[in-house]
């Protein structure tokens, strides 16, 4: 059996399980499950190459009419994001073991169907498993937010349903016409496809496309779900949206770029301006938000403003960049979340005032806590910094301008970023519950250990991973 | 010993160090991370003094391979010392070493002395990954190093709410200029395919002067430079940043940070050669900033911002000689600067130290008295930075005025200006300090001391090199030999004129009758027993320096006040009133259809009857007609 189907199944059949088994082993068991995943999965990694095309493929007909089949598997342009998915699912676990007891076997299994769901789509190799796989991610962390989420948790997540629905439609939509146009869903179907549509229906193609990717990922200006979900979310399965489920629209740019390379060449020079207007946009608002969880969204909605901008450069230098960046700003986005998590249950205060003086109260956490930022800031030696050399000289390579104005972001990163930390951690202890904030726990300080790790060897030794999106963007360039 | 070992040590002795006591420190005594701590610097230098003496070539070490993409660019982990390289090392990690020597006195009651040694370590690595650095990655690297080193000194106190915002500041206006450095990393690596530095200087020969492309790279460049070395209109941090513990005044924002850009203008001499355009601004822009910087100081009395705007004014100078193509002459004066700088900011520690924490000049005076060895070392520093022969910066700033008069007169004149300013505040400082008679509270008179042992050494050796340090460089009339020039000669591509003899000698008279007025009228001046010549003038010329320009002001009217309520109004005005408005317009819609359509579901099944009725009639009518 192809190994990435057994990783789907895997964790569908460990959320199967977790509904079954004692509840107070349901936490334990779904870390467990998430770990032989994550370590399985690094395991395929090791004899993995990346130039020889799709590996593990597995192929089943699924819809024999339309010639539909189901196919997922493991090449360059997800090895990544895998991994990202992998890593941060663990993470997320973690995050919720503080609390178990309102969180029952229900919310383990639902964590662990979002996993198998969101490998099944970072490894879809064609529209029809995309597609499904989707519409599949969002029911369980849906599911999640409703169920675990804070008091205003269902506007929230009403907004955030209907809105990524209304995009998912469109994007069925633009799939159903390609089929039209060419009926055959081969390995050539993009080609052919591209051959064929004119320049205007590419247009209308790409239109839907993008409003769809636009709005899961978010871009500005579809973005007015994310803070209000982001602050009202399970924090632990906020930190796997965050980390993951934001990456999945961009994800979905690169799958279907060479279904609309004319459009795309056409649409660059609106698509990029308005990213950027989402960087700055973005950033701009982090910088004067006081609610911790606000400041991340809208710092994220900066970030993927980068990614996605980087990624329309269509210059090879750029898309690495933005490759590599979905997969350092997946962990930072996430292990930052687990850090204000860790703050938030503490204090009881989302506010960024609420835990002044934490480094006195907590060196520890306030040191971790300061690495992430640096990292999220792009200091060189981090992994932030990698994804955004390359992402600004792609964007430079294009036009000096996209590069100046989207580099605006290191210097309005750094404000809304230090002046968040800076509030948060330094000052002098104002509330007893930070001079009451105890240590650690063991789980606390692995997971930011870990995370510590991977942003400085992600930092210092990209030369691999770096090939890796070189590879994964070869083809597409060269077309 | 191996030269590529000796590189190895230098390099990465202080990141072990950083690392042993950031992650052990606490189970540490202070004397034992204070150990830890010097030795990093210490190692560093000695194998520098080892490597010097067995020097003859340019030595790169290649780490590995850091990342690159095929056809566009490849950077390795790598370091490479030639003669720029190691004249630096020397400062670096010499200045380095006394530093962190001294701050183990100065910072020994502080609760965060460990961390504070630790920050201390991880600068000193930073800062040699930048002039160590042979691609221009790797000095980027070390660039946002230093900065990010800069921001947790400066920020060390972080309970204090402004210290914050100072350290902030400094990062920020820092990235505003690495944006700069960054977009001119990226065109230059557009343009020659690679961002090796030796290989980018090489490629350089079959290049016009003044080709457009260049001219914006190198501007770039120097928007970089503005940033680190505080020129305007970037240079505003350097002030503030005296928030921090006095020896990181000294290591950082006067010895060796801020020299950083000097140094990449230096490193890439062969580009900026290109550029005439860009050296005229930079002249410009270092005569401006020298002049701004050094009115400013003449009315400050915090003994601290005296001498930062002094640093200012001084990196002014340095600028003006890159802009002259006199780049050994500029590398000249960041070395005898490192020297009396942090000659003067420690002894500046020293009376603050022994004061309690006074810093303001006008409830201090008298201290000759009861500090005689840090009154000695201090008036060293204040004859050397004023230029007072033979002292080390009579030479180097001899040097830069004499680039500038071969270059045009007007540099000349708003330079030797200056550098009478200079000796006015500088004679001001030390007069207002150690003459006169004390005029702070009696309480706090008692208990005036002077420093210890630990503190004094490095101020001593400080003291030697601030005399004997322009020696190295002696202008042609007096020796025919200028070690730092000649030793620089293979790696920095000078273009400077030399001036001639008769000009020389008498710039010195001058000089010299300058001096003895100006230290006469300060003296008359400022060695007093009254506080009343500090208090803030009346006039609106003295305000305006009192204020410093307003720069601050302006910067926060024009530039960062709107920014902040901009996102202000889009946080509560655009994105819930507009943005998600415009969203929740369909779900709006159709909520208000259905409202206006309820009526038509009364239930009353008469009402449907008559409905069906007349559709039917109506699409028989349709299907007939």
């Amino acid at each position: 059996m192809s190994p990435i189907l057994l990783l789907i199944l895997f964790s569908i059949f460990s959320g199967l399980l977790i509904c079954v088994v004692d509840r107070k082993w349901a936490p334990h068991l779904s870390l467990a499950t998430s770990v032989i995943s994550l370590l399985y999965y690094l395991f395929l990694l090791i004899d993995f190459e990346p130039s020889g095309g799709a590996a593990h493929l597995f192929q089943a007909n699924w819809i024999p009419g339309i010639n539909a089949s189901f196919s997922v598997a493991l090449d360059a342009q997800n090895v990544l994001l895998l991994l990202l998915s992998f890593l941060v699912l663990p993470m997320g676990i973690l995050a919720s073991w503080s609390d178990t007891v309102q969180r029952n076997r229900e919310y383990y299994a639902l964590m662990s169907w979002g996993s198998a769901a969101l490998t099944g789509f970072f490894a879809s190799q064609n529209p029809f498993s995309f597609y499904l796989f989707f519409e599949l991610a969002l029911i369980p962390f849906y599911l999640i937010v409703l169920l675990y989420g804070g008091a205003y948790r269902r506007p929230a997540v009403f907004k955030f349903f209907l809105y990524t629905v209304f995009g998912s439609f469109l994007m069925l939509a633009a799939i159903i016409y390609l089929y039209a146009v060419v009926p055959d869903t081969d390995i050539n179907w993009a080609t052919a496809v591209a051959e064929k549509l004119g320049p205007d229906n590419q247009l209308w193609i790409f239109g839907a496309l993008f409003i769809a990717f636009a709005i899961k990922s978010p871009l500005f200006p579809f973005h007015t779900w994310q803070a209000d979900l982001y602050s009202e979310g399970d924090r632990p399965a906020v930190m796997v949206i965050a980390g993951v489920l934001s990456k999945m629209g961009v994800f979905g740019f690169i799958r279907f770029y060479d279904f609309v390379p004319s459009a795309l060449e056409s649409m660059r020079y609106v698509i990029i301006p308005l990213c950027i207007i989402g960087i700055l946009y973005g950033a701009l608002v982090a910088w004067r938000q006081t609610v911790m969880t606000r400041i991340l969204a809208y710092s994220s909605l900066s970030h993927m403003g980068m990614i996605a901008a980087a990624l329309f450069s269509g210059t090879m230098v750029g898309m690495q960049g933005s490759l590599y960046q979905m997969f350092t700003h997946g962990i930072l986005a996430a292990s930052l979340f687990f850090v204000v998590d860790a703050i938030i249950r503490r204090t009881e205060n989302t506010s960024v005032y609420g835990s002044a003086g934490l480094a006195q109260a907590n060196p520890r956490l306030s040191v971790y806590f300061f690495i992430i930022v640096l990292a999220s800031i792009g200091l060189p030696l981090t992994s932030g910094f990698i994804g955004e050399f390359y992402m600004l000289w792609g964007l430079t390579q294009t036009n000096i301008w996209y590069g100046a104005f989207a580099g605006v972001s290191i210097i309005l990163g750094a404000i809304y970023m230090l002046r968040f930390y800076q509030k948060s951690v330094f000052g002098e202890m104002q509330s007893d519950k930070v001079r009451n904030f105890g240590h650690l726990i063991l789980a606390e300080d692995y997971v930011l250990v870990v995370v510590v790790i991977l942003v400085l060897s992600f930092g210092f030794f990209p030369g691999t991973w770096m090939d890796l999106t070189h590879q994964a963007f070869a083809q597409l360039i060269q077309k | 010993m191996n030269s590529e070992f000796l590189i190895h040590l230098i390099l990465w002795a202080p990141l072990v160090g950083f690392a042993i006591n950031g992650i052990f420190g606490s189970s540490f005594s202070g004397k034992t991370a204070g150990f830890i701590a010097c030795l990093g610097p210490l190692t560093g230098f000695v194998s520098t003094v080892l490597l010097w003496s067995g020097f003859d070539q340019t030595i790169q070490i290649n780490y590995y391979r850091w990342f690159g993409t095929p056809d566009s660019f490849s950077v390795d982990f790598s370091v490479m010392v030639d003669q720029l390289t190691l004249l630096m090392l020397f400062i670096v990690t010499g200045v380095g070493t006394l530093i962190h020597l001294y701050s183990v006195g100065y910072m020994e009651h502080d609760k965060g002395f460990v961390r504070f040694m630790s920050y201390l370590n991880l600068f000193i690595f930073s800062m040699l990954l930048l002039v160590m650095g042979s691609n221009l990655v790797m000095l980027f690297a070390g660039w946002e190093g230093v900065g990010l080193c800069s921001f947790l000194l400066i920020g060390f106190w972080y309970k204090n709410p402004d210290y914050n915002k100072a350290a902030r500041k400094a990062f920020v206006m820092n990235r505003i200029g690495d944006l700069g450095f960054m977009l001119g990393i990226f065109l230059l690596g557009l343009e020659f395919r690679t961002l090796d530095i030796p290989t980018l200087l090489s490629s350089m020969e079959h290049i016009e002067s003044g080709d457009p492309k260049i001219i914006l790279i190198t501007i770039l460049l120097f928007i970089g430079v503005t940033g680190k070395s505080a020129q305007i209109p970037l240079f505003t941090w350097l002030p503030d940043a005296m928030a921090g513990p006095t020896p990181v005044s000294a290591l950082i924002h006067a010895a060796t940070m801020v020299t950083a850009g000097i140094y990449l203008v230096a490193r890439m001499s062969g580009l900026f050669n290109l550029a005439p355009f860009t050296l005229d601004v930079i002249a410009w822009v270092g005569l401006a900033t020298a002049f701004v910087a050094a009115t400013i100081a003449l009315r400050q009395n915090d003994i601290k911002k005296v001498l930062a705007y002094s640093t200012v004014s001084q990196l002014g100078f340095m600028a003006v000689a890159l802009g002259c193509a006199a780049y050994s002459t500029a590398i000249f004066h960041v070395m005898t600067h490192a020297f009396f700088k942090a000659l003067l900011f420690l002894g500046a520690g020293s009376v603050i130290h022994g004061l309690h924490g006074e810093q303001d000049i006008s409830k201090m005076g008298g201290l000759r008295n009861a500090m005689k060895s840090t009154h000695l070392v201090f008036l060293i520093g204040t004859l050397a930075i004023a230029g007072v022969p033979p002292l080390a910066g009579f030479f180097s700033k001899d040097e830069i005025l004499a680039a500038a008069f071969s270059h045009s007169i007007w540099y000349f004149v708003i330079l030797a200006l200056t550098a009478v300013l200079t000796a006015w505040y500088m004679f001001r400082l030390y007069f207002a300090t150690f003459h006169g008679s004390y005029r702070g509270s009696k309480e706090t008179e008692a208990g005036i001391h002077e420093s210890g042992l630990v503190m004094l050494a490095p101020l001593f050796v400080l003291a030697f090199l601030s005399v004997v340090g322009g020696f190295a460089g002696m202008p042609e009339t007096i020796s025919s030999k200028h070690l730092v020039s000649d030793f620089l000669k293979p790696v920095v591509a000078d273009h400077a004129h030399s001036v001639s003899h008769s000009f020389e000698y008498i710039l010195w008279g001058v000089t010299l009758v300058l001096l003895v007025l100006i230290v006469w009228l300060t003296n008359k001046m400022y060695s007093v027993n009254s506080a009343e010549v500090f208090r803030s003038g009346s006039g609106w010329v003295g305000r305006i320096l009192e204020g410093k320009y307003y720069l601050d002001e302006i910067y926060e009217t024009l530039i960062s006040g709107p920014l902040r309520s901009t996102g202000t109004w889009f946080k509560n005005v655009m994105d819930p009133g507009v943005i998600d408005q415009a969203v929740k317009l369909p779900g709006l819609v159709f909520r208000n259809a259905g409202v206006a359509l309820r009526p038509l579901q009364s239930g009353i099944i008469s009402w449907y009857m008559i409905s069906i009725v007349l559709g039917l009639l109506a699409m028989i009518y349709l299907f007939l007609f």
